[in-house]
């Protein structure tokens, strides 16, 4: 068989892809736990950025008080350690309480016009972070008993077993939103909301079903890694550094695109791992590396490397 | 129950403080008034003008109010530079990258103080960092007073210029009409970077004079993003008294929060009341 | 010849707006350029301000080619343009939006605002008021003295008599053709009658191309009207 059949055979069976992402996740910790927690840390931010992209890329809505929801699980989940309540149904109430917090939010932020939206998440979440390092959940312990210390038996393995299916299903959840009729109404929002309120687009819904979405597997990712951290406090938890990190993570990879956060999430732990030492200078060059993509190429690098593969697989 | 004098006294601090905040807040209201845009970078860029002026104290002993004399030119350059290389270029390629770069600017700062001056909390100091005024049984820090007077003093010279003069009229009527003012033979692209580049000077002097007030952290930043914003909210674009009365609306709320509920809830309350501004009002005017 | 418009096409996107257009206009001349609607007339000017780009062709001002300038570089070799909808400054009162109008031409501000209040003595009257206040044939008034701040050689007029009523608007076309003396005028506009009565040359425009040109005491309305629909009567 010549290469190019061989290629075509291969590339048309659209399930090998996917099995063959899955199988060589699952058996990344053999390769120890460095690889591990790559892997993991990757599949979170990956989840994350997804999501934030579902309402930045695709509903127009870009949320700067992305870490409210963050906070909220990773507090629910502290709390739940704290009273001794099973941890996995801590990050699953986790997902849900942040998911009731958009939906607080969501009626008052949702008649903001673009600009007036980003700020008042980025309000929100602030306020969260204030009252936390106030409110003191606990005597003593972290940041003065602001913080929640988490103590679990799960090892790094099972809680990066449990993000491969959030993973995946958050992944395809965010296909077929896309793919339907919900879908179309973002995107239509995205490009003229009073456009597309006159055309029958449940305006609020899409952006709603969006938000709850994005909130809940936001949640799921965040409890996980909060977990892994050992302990929640409001600056880490509320910061404006997670929106940051999602900001990059979408915004270099390609905003507005499923690919786009696949490649911009590897990139940014990439660049945290490697200088994890100085800390904020992974940031500072991610910042540079927005700058440098909205100015040369605003689709991102997933658009650059499907120019590259177009020259080479005409 | 707190006592009526000292209550009184905290009245006072807060329309005092209320001035620096109305400083704060002009800066954005100059660049979003003008061109329409956010620029979510304006917290981080006073606070940048803070660490410069206290890098100037530490390594070359300059008193912070003179240092204004170096920063505020500089600062009006940087602006004109960011705002014809970089914003303008993004807003020619879509509008909406435009909250994207400045945020990107945002991190850039912010992890530039970090890994120069460190997670510490910094100050500034004068000459009268120390001395308080004693008027009857008030005790006002001088350094309020002065945060005051020199927001008055800015203010004023704004409002003349933008009345005043032809730099002024191009100005409001850039921010009105562009097309319009085009046909008046004003080159707006000038215009809009000249006002982004008149934010960022006062921008550096409301920086120097925060540091001088209170401490600030390179992440300090966010937090006044969010009260200039809310300035704007209260006092509406492009009105100086608005903007006065914006920045005492907080100033007060700052204090008098504390003063109720303690210091940690002086940002919560502020964020809340930002937050409630946000559900009332519809449109920016 | 102060102003040549040589072959021009414009495009909005890949939609052809204009075709081949080319005209004229002379010193202390009124040239009139009629048309239906969507015939293109506001792009042509629009084009000729710089606020629409040209593809092919030239533009010459006073014997320079502006074709590659931006619209306030035209505006101040002494094109003005009172834009249609009027495009008044909502937010300055009525003597600021003059002196935004001087704004390339300060030293005669004075004489100029002279100029402008015996034009048009109500934006006297009304000097402190904010713009947005002003009645619609008021801001019509503003919008052209504003224009007239700067003493330009060539004014252009976007349909200033919409939404004018009848008796204002003889009023304001008597006001252009007393303007033409000084300077040439080229008025675009669908009120056929008041613009017969005062243009030295008419174009009829039709779905973006040049149907009919001629001196104005030469044409009839019956030739105008055919021009306008394409029938003959």
């Amino acid at each position: 068989m010549s290469k190019m059949r061989l290629f075509h055979l291969i590339s048309s069976r659209k399930l090998i892809i996917p099995i063959s992402v899955v199988i060589i996740l699952a058996i990344m910790p053999l390769f120890g736990v460095y690889p591990t927690l790559i892997m993991f840390l990757y599949l979170v931010l990956l989840v994350m950025s997804s999501m934030w992209n579902l309402l930045a890329g695709y509903t127009g809505l870009i949320c700067l008080g992305h870490a409210s929801f963050i906070g909220i699980s990773a507090y629910t989940v502290g709390i739940f350690t704290m009273l001794n309540l099973p941890y996995q149904l801590g990050i699953v109430v986790g997902g849900f309480s942040a998911a009731l917090l958009s939906l607080l939010i969501a009626v008052p932020t949702f008649r903001m016009r673009g600009i007036f939206f980003a700020i008042g998440t980025l309000t929100v979440s602030e306020a969260l972070r204030a009252f936390f390092t106030t409110f003191k959940p606990t005597e003593g312990a972290i940041w003065g008993g602001a913080g929640i210390p988490i103590k679990t038996a799960i090892s790094l393995r099972e809680l990066y077993f449990f993000m491969i299916p959030v993973a995946i299903v958050s992944l395809i959840i965010l296909r077929l939103i896309l793919k339907s009729k919900v879908g179309l109404g973002l995107m239509a929002i995205r490009d003229d909301e009073t456009a597309a309120r006159t055309c029958g687009v449940r305006v609020f819904k899409c952006k709603l079903y969006s938000f709850l979405i994005s909130s809940f597997f936001t949640g799921l990712a965040a409890g996980s890694f909060y977990i892994y951290q050992g302990h929640v406090e409001p600056v880490s938890a509320f910061g404006i550094n997670w929106t940051m990190l999602l900001m990059i993570a979408v915004v270099i990879g390609g905003i507005g695109t499923l690919e786009g956060p696949l490649i911009g999430a590897g990139i940014a732990v990439f660049l945290h791992i490697a200088l994890a030492r100085y800390a904020g200078l992974s940031l500072l060059i991610e910042g540079l590396l927005i700058l440098s993509i909205m100015l040369l190429q605003p689709r991102g690098v997933a658009y650059l490397l499907h120019k590259i593969l177009k020259k080479i697989y005409p | 129950m707190i006592s009526l004098h000292i209550l009184f006294n905290s009245i006072i601090m807060g329309l005092l403080l209320g001035g620096l905040y109305a400083l704060v807040g002009l800066g954005l209201s100059l660049s979003f008034g003008v061109m329409k845009i956010i620029n979510l970078a304006h917290g981080d860029l006073i606070i940048l003008s803070c660490y410069i002026a206290f890098a100037l104290q530490t390594l070359a002993g300059i008193d912070p109010i003179f240092s204004i004399i170096i920063l505020s030119p500089c600062f009006f350059l940087l602006g004109y530079a960011i705002q014809k290389l970089i914003i303008a270029r993004a807003f020619k390629i879509n509008p909406q990258t435009v909250p994207i770069i400045t945020f990107a600017i945002s991190i850039i700062l912010q992890n530039t103080c970090l890994l120069i001056w460190t997670p510490l909390s910094r100050g500034l100091l004068t000459y009268f960092s120390l001395y308080s005024l004693s008027i009857y049984s008030l005790n006002i820090p001088l350094i309020y007073l002065l945060d005051f007077i020199a927001a008055l003093a800015i203010m004023i010279v704004l409002k003349v210029m933008l009345k005043r003069s032809y730099l002024g009229v191009a100005i409001r009527a850039s921010s009105q009409d562009w097309i319009a003012s085009q046909l008046m033979g004003i080159n707006t692209d000038y215009i809009y970077a000249i006002a982004f580049a008149l934010s960022l000077a006062i921008s550096a002097i409301s920086g120097v004079f925060l540091g001088l007030t209170v401490p600030f952290t390179p992440t300090s930043g966010v937090a006044y993003l969010l009260i200039a914003f809310g300035i704007v909210l209260i006092g509406g674009l492009g009105s100086m008294l608005g903007c006065f009365l914006g920045g005492i609306t907080i100033g007060l709320i700052h204090v008098l929060s504390g003063l109720i509920l303690g210091t940690g809830w002086q940002l919560f309350c502020v964020c809340l009341s930002i937050i409630l501004l946000l559900l009332f009002k519809r449109e920016v005017k | 010849m102060i102003l040549n418009v040589n072959d021009i096409n414009v495009y909005y996107g890949s939609f052809h707006v204009l075709w081949n257009i080319s005209l004229s206009v002379n010193e202390c001349e009124i040239v009139a350029v009629l048309g239906p609607n969507g015939a293109g007339k506001t792009t042509l000017l629009n084009t000729i301000m710089g606020l629409v780009p040209n593809k092919d062709g030239l533009i010459k001002f006073k014997d320079k080619v502006i074709n590659n300038l931006k619209t306030f570089e035209r505006v101040s070799l002494g094109i003005s343009l009172v834009p249609e909808g009027k495009r008044i400054f909502p937010e300055l009162t009525v003597l600021e939006n003059l002196i935004a109008g001087s704004y390339i031409n300060r030293k005669e501000r004075g004489k100029m605002l002279e100029i402008v209040f015996t034009l048009f003595p109500i934006l006297n009257e009304r000097k402190n008021q904010l713009a947005s206040t002003l009645s619609g044939g008021e801001q019509q008034m503003l919008a052209i003295g504003r224009a007239l701040m700067m003493n330009p050689r060539l004014l252009l007029l976007d349909e200033i008599s919409a939404g004018l009523a009848p008796k204002i608007c003889e009023k304001v076309f008597g006001t252009i053709k007393k303007l033409a003396e000084d300077r040439s005028i080229l008025i675009v506009d669908q009120n056929v009658k008041n613009v017969l009565e005062i243009a030295d040359r008419i174009y009829v425009l039709r779905e973006g191309r040049i149907v009919l040109h001629n001196y104005a005491e030469s044409i009839t309305e019956e030739d105008i009207i055919e021009a306008f629909f394409g029938v003959t009567l």
